[in-house]
């Protein structure tokens, strides 16, 4: 199982958690999460988070510290187990442009999803990100992507062009994913990275299971809500394709 | 020499320690923490005549030592279960025992899902009786001649091992017991989720969709003894005790207080493995006091 190995708190309540490997963990791919269990006792259920980066050798997630869970793994790392990978891994084609969009503690699996890219040999790579007031400065985003970012407004008011070609995968809070449905052209691959209340987070509990408007249809003013789609984020997700009837 | 080995309704159970219905989808999505059958057994995610689709909005909220949860039944129903589901449930039967959980609204969806099982005496049938009865709103559950008329109606022409699951959510569940153990039932498990009730304070508003749900886990230990303890004082059939186990002292208590079989499933979420190690400290502790666990059911000193 992974184990902590650092923890660097940052300005405006954001917390970096970086982990090593035991010779037989799997080791995760962009997209994926796992469970933090923080305590056998309280709280009882662990708390899911994407992984925010993944070097070959250590782990590391974003945490926002919002509270008693996320207060937990900064104060106390007694009885901290961690369960996963959990999800489908994704991974943006290397062989088109890519533009993240991120809100807030979104960015963290995009973070991952931008650095396999970049790995992989992907080479046009842009970003926006928005945060509500509390901005996380992050290193391989702001050197490699040139992005846009926002402290206060939508994120998604930014979002002013998208070129042919580009494929766009975003992450933040539900209001901000759908206005990107809507806005992004339908001929552009969007990809979304949804969150959920979770239990069991390997497919077994169907507590994560959301309605989500994912199905959209063009119509003379633009992208309109055809249908929304009943997903488990844990095992059919977390990353999931906006389709276009 | 096996000392968690069980005898229950003529099936010989490994040990006496069985997946919660809802917790454990149909047997295979904690393989890779361990091979499912390890367990005594495990009791299917529910299933419904038509497929359901659940509850829309939340669905999990977690309350200190439990979860409230109001996931609605969501199941593909009982034509997908068959087709694309059975065929696994079998293979794994072979090596673990199985218990098909069955909700309904009215008595012709039990009725018409267990006729499907006759071809599979093999299983064990949970009835879930707290799926509100579309004629009057209650469940069946919560009224004891509701249920001895839904009982004895599915009792008639049914050889399968009929154990009805009881909900704490009602005036008396001992008369409920009584009642279902006279219209035919071959055991009973209890208990079912406590209803509970929570407040999102951020958003000043409720966070369920259907307003109430149900709690699970440590918290409602202490009562779901209570009404084992009870019922097994009145009842004669056998008894699965459900609610908040974690450890082997825990699945000892309910033996002791009268079950002869546990289920576990809120702990799955705290811990994938904890059925596992579950299991590992119950061998131990019977090795250890040289007891087998058929020989600590209803052997409280009264």
């Amino acid at each position: 199982m992974p184990y902590l190995i650092r923890k660097i708190l940052h300005p405006n309540d954001w917390l970096e958690v970086a982990f090593a490997f035991e010779d037989d963990d799997v080791r995760p791919e962009p997209g994926q999460f796992y469970m933090f269990r923080l305590s056998p006792y309280a709280p009882i259920l662990p708390r899911p988070f994407a992984v925010y980066d993944y070097d070959g050798a250590y782990m590391t997630f974003l945490v926002r510290m919002v509270g008693e869970g996320t207060w937990l793994i900064w104060e106390n790392e007694e009885g901290l187990e961690l369960y996963g990978p959990y999800g489908k891994p994704f991974h943006a084609p290397d062989d088109k442009p890519l533009v993240i969009v991120g809100g807030g503690i979104g960015i963290a699996p995009l973070n991952f999803i931008a650095e396999d890219y970049i790995d992989s040999g992907g080479r046009y790579l842009r970003s926006y990100l928005g945060f509500d007031g509390k901005k996380f400065d992050c290193g391989f985003l702001e050197q490699y992507s040139r992005p846009i970012i926002t402290t206060e407004g939508y994120i998604t008011d930014k979002v002013q062009i998208i070129y042919p070609d580009e494929v766009v995968v975003a992450c933040g809070p539900r209001p901000m994913l759908e206005t990107m449905c809507k806005i992004v052209p339908p001929e552009n691959p969007l990809y979304l990275s949804l969150e959920s209340r979770m239990a069991c987070g390997v497919g077994a509990c169907l507590g994560c299971v959301t309605d989500f408007p994912l199905v959209y249809k063009k119509t003379d003013s633009g992208l309109v809500l055809s249908k929304t789609k009943q997903v488990k984020v844990c095992t059919d997700g977390p990353v999931f394709k906006r389709e276009i009837v | 020499m096996n000392r968690t080995e069980i005898t229950f309704l003529d099936h010989t159970f490994k040990n006496p320690v069985i997946a919660a219905s809802g917790t454990y989808g149909y047997g295979e999505d904690y393989r890779r923490y361990y091979k499912p059958e390890i367990l005594g057994g495990i009791a299917l995610k529910g299933l419904t005549l038509e497929p359901r689709a659940g509850n829309k909005g939340i669905r999990l909220w977690e309350t200190p030592s439990g979860v409230l949860n109001s996931i609605g039944l969501q199941n593909p129903g009982l034509d997908v279960f068959a087709r694309k589901v059975l065929p696994k449930v079998v293979k794994l039967g072979k090596k673990t025992e199985i218990l098909v959980n069955i909700a309904g609204h009215r008595s012709e969806d039990y009725m018409k899902v267990l006729d499907f099982f006759k071809d599979y005496p093999e299983f064990l049938y949970e009835l879930n009786l707290s799926c509100p009865n579309v004629d009057d709103g209650m469940a069946f559950g919560s009224d004891p001649d509701e249920a001895y008329k839904l009982i004895k109606k599915l009792r008639r022409n049914c050889e399968l091992k009929l154990i009805v699951k009881l909900t704490p959510n009602c005036p008396s569940i001992t008369e409920v017991a009584l009642a279902v153990e006279e219209a035919g039932a071959d055991a009973l498990s209890m208990i079912n989720t406590i209803q509970g009730f929570a407040v999102d304070y951020r958003r000043k508003k409720i966070p369920f969709d259907n307003v109430y749900a149900g709690l699970s886990g440590p918290a409602i230990k202490p009562i779901a003894l209570k009404m084992v303890f009870d019922t097994a004082q009145v009842v004669k059939i056998p008894i699965i005790g459900i609610g908040g186990i974690r450890s082997a002292t825990d699945v000892i208590e309910y033996l002791l207080a009268g079950a002869t079989l546990v289920q576990v499933g809120t702990a799955n979420f705290n811990n994938p493995r904890a059925m596992k190690n579950i299991i590992e400290d119950l061998e131990k502790y019977c090795r250890k006091t040289d007891e087998r666990c058929a020989d600590l059911v209803g052997s409280l000193q009264l």
